[in-house]
């Protein structure tokens, strides 16, 4: 099997690490991670006394960026040789822009037969409105890849009542 | 009659092109053009045009040694020190992390201006969350907040301030007599609410063995923090007595440019690019329009509408004026709105504590209303994005409710405040 592993900013070792656990033998493994540049471009269209961010400062930016990127798919890589599983091929991937179009894009350009994501990044932040259920992503992702999608909730600590883990 | 017609037509039209900005014009050439109309119009002599735009010395001045030292204390490193300071004793936390930023903001706010924190301090703080894997929404919204919020702390936390204060000569005494209180509610209660609204996110850890301390020049960055302080206190110390702030803001960039000298960190290229040239050429536009209008006695009819719609009551003045320019700031931009606000009530005959709450109250409206278009600039960006990551496609006019809640409550309590202080 040719899979893709969407990895997010965080909890990528364990989404590779969960998505592997359920599916069989896989040939081939696209680690992605997008960049997602349309909060940064948020910041840099700020502007002072008529005037913007420096370039210098918008530099900073991208390379903190893709430092971050790069760490979260070197611990996704790292989850998934500790899994045990024979993967002929792991392929990492880097990429910025919107997330959700390059992960379909991808999946058409590797030929994939499965994409793993997870439902939503950050499902315990940001203020609850609306449905808890998938992300803007992750449902683009189910209506436009090529292929099968394999939605991953989070299991996260424990509730401060109950002690239950929450799953979202 | 044709003048009045003529003139506020002029005054219309170009307010009206720097909102729309056609052809993504500079807002500096649309205000010069406006000038200079009012001058070909004969609205405005030109004896009169010279001796308005030197009787603003203090505010070029301010405006200019405020950017020279921004851009030198960037180079120095201060702000990604204090970054850096921030996330190593926040110890992990992100929720102490957020609240540290906060406070930097509110310090560098306070005594380098709004715009320091906005353009400098906000992509600091972009890079490191972004390194250090938190999510950075709840960071740049602080950011970009407590700039406008932390603006009325001190006369130099931002220029309008000091447009306010040189027309209507009041000194830090009286401005922290009317302001300092307010300015702290809104301050703590920015803080609060957005904690409150980020409080799941912020319940994220991060490992304190990931910072990276940043490369700066030591030396640098010592004469540079000792010659921002020695500037702090000359800003206190000027506007106690009432003295032209940019004499200081500018003895103040020299003094920081010795400093860069002295330790062989001159950037001439780089520091002349931070600085907004045609910024000069925007407010000196803005000068002479208001001058042209305020000729034809356009702002003092605005002025004396005011007081009659304010009636007898103090509470009602500060709120019509304060809430106006907030509306206005969002509408065309603030510096025009403040300037048209300060000719309006500097024009009309009122009783002093009157006039000095509907003084502070252009501040009030003209340092926080920008939150208001913050909220609206950024919402089709960063909240909708946020919603949409919630699963939530949700329409800006609902979003806007949703932004818009937060600034009336700050300014309605920053009136409440400030007319108590009457």
């Amino acid at each position: 099997m040719r899979l893709l592993c969407a990895v997010g900013q965080r909890d990528g070792a364990q989404v590779v690490h969960d998505a592997l656990s359920l599916v069989g033998d896989v040939d081939f493994l696209a680690l992605v991670h997008v960049i997602d540049d349309r909060p940064r471009h948020g910041v840099e269209a700020q502007r002072g006394l008529l005037r913007r961010i420096s370039p210098d400062r918008q530099r900073e930016i991208g390379l903190a960026e893709e430092a971050a990127g790069r760490v979260t798919l070197s611990e996704a890589d790292s989850a998934a040789r500790s899994t045990g599983k024979q993967i002929a091929a792991i392929e990492t991937r880097l990429e910025r822009g919107k997330p959700e179009q390059h992960i379909v894009a991808l999946a058409r350009q590797l030929q994939v037969d499965l994409v793993a994501i997870r439902t939503r990044e950050y499902p315990d932040g940001f203020p609850r409105i609306g449905p808890p259920s998938v992300g803007h992503t992750a449902r683009f992702v189910v209506d436009h890849a090529p292929c099968p999608v394999l939605l991953l909730r989070l299991v996260v600590n424990g509730h401060a009542e109950t002690g239950e883990p929450r799953i979202y | 009659m044709t003048h009045i017609v003529l003139g506020a037509l002029i005054f219309i039209v170009t307010l009206a092109l720097i909102m729309i900005r056609p052809w993504r014009l500079s807002e500096a050439v649309i205000a010069a053009c406006g000038g200079l109309l009012m001058l070909v119009f004969g609205i405005i002599t030109p004896v009169d045009a010279t001796s308005t735009l030197l009787g603003q010395w203090n505010i070029y001045g301010f405006f200019l040694g405020l950017m020279l030292i921004s851009a030198i204390a960037d180079a120095a490193g201060i702000f990604d020190v204090l970054a850096y300071q921030a996330a190593r004793l926040a110890g992990g936390s992100s929720l102490r992390l957020y609240l540290a930023i906060f406070a930097v903001g509110v310090v560098i706010t306070a005594f380098l201006s709004n715009d320091a924190t906005a353009l400098i301090l906000t992509p600091v703080v972009y890079a490191l969350v972004t390194r250090l894997r938190l999510p950075v929404l709840p960071f740049m919204f602080a950011c970009t907040f407590i700039a406008d919020t932390a603006s009325f702390l001190l006369p130099v936390s931002n220029p309008i301030n000091i447009l306010v204060l040189n027309t209507f000569g009041a000194d830090l005494g009286t401005f922290l007599h009317y302001l300092a209180l307010p300015a702290l509610v809104c301050v703590t209660l920015n803080i609060g609410l957005f904690t409150l609204i980020f409080r799941r996110t912020l319940t994220e850890r991060y490992d304190t063995s990931t910072l990276a301390r940043p490369q700066v020049d030591s030396k640098f960055l010592r004469t540079v923090t000792a010659g921002l302080l020695v500037i702090a206190l000359g800003y206190v110390v000027a506007s106690a007595v009432s003295a032209p702030v940019s004499l200081v803001a500018l003895a103040g960039s020299v003094l920081l440019l010795g400093c860069a000298a002295w330790s062989r960190q001159v950037h001439w290229n780089r520091w002349r690019s931070d600085i907004s040239w045609s910024l000069f050429v925007f407010v000196g536009g803005m000068f002479l329009l208001v001058r042209g209008v305020e000729n034809l006695g356009l702002t003092t009819a605005f002025g004396q509408a005011l007081l009659h719609l304010a009636g007898t009551s103090q509470l009602r003045s500060v709120a019509l004026v304060a809430g106006g320019t907030a509306l206005g700031a969002n509408l065309i931009n603030n510096v025009p709105m403040a300037l048209v606000m300060i000719s309006a009530i500097h024009g009309v005959q009122s009783p002093p504590a009157t006039q000095m709450g509907m003084a502070f109250a252009i501040i009030l409206g003209a340092d926080l209303g920008p939150n208001l278009t913050t909220v609206g600039s950024l919402a089709t960006i960063l909240w909708l994005l946020i919603l949409r990551r919630k699963g939530l496609e949700i329409s800006t006019r609902e979003y806007l409710k949703l932004g818009l809640a937060v600034v009336p409550v700050m300014l309605t309590l920053g009136v409440l405040l400030l007319w108590l202080r009457l």
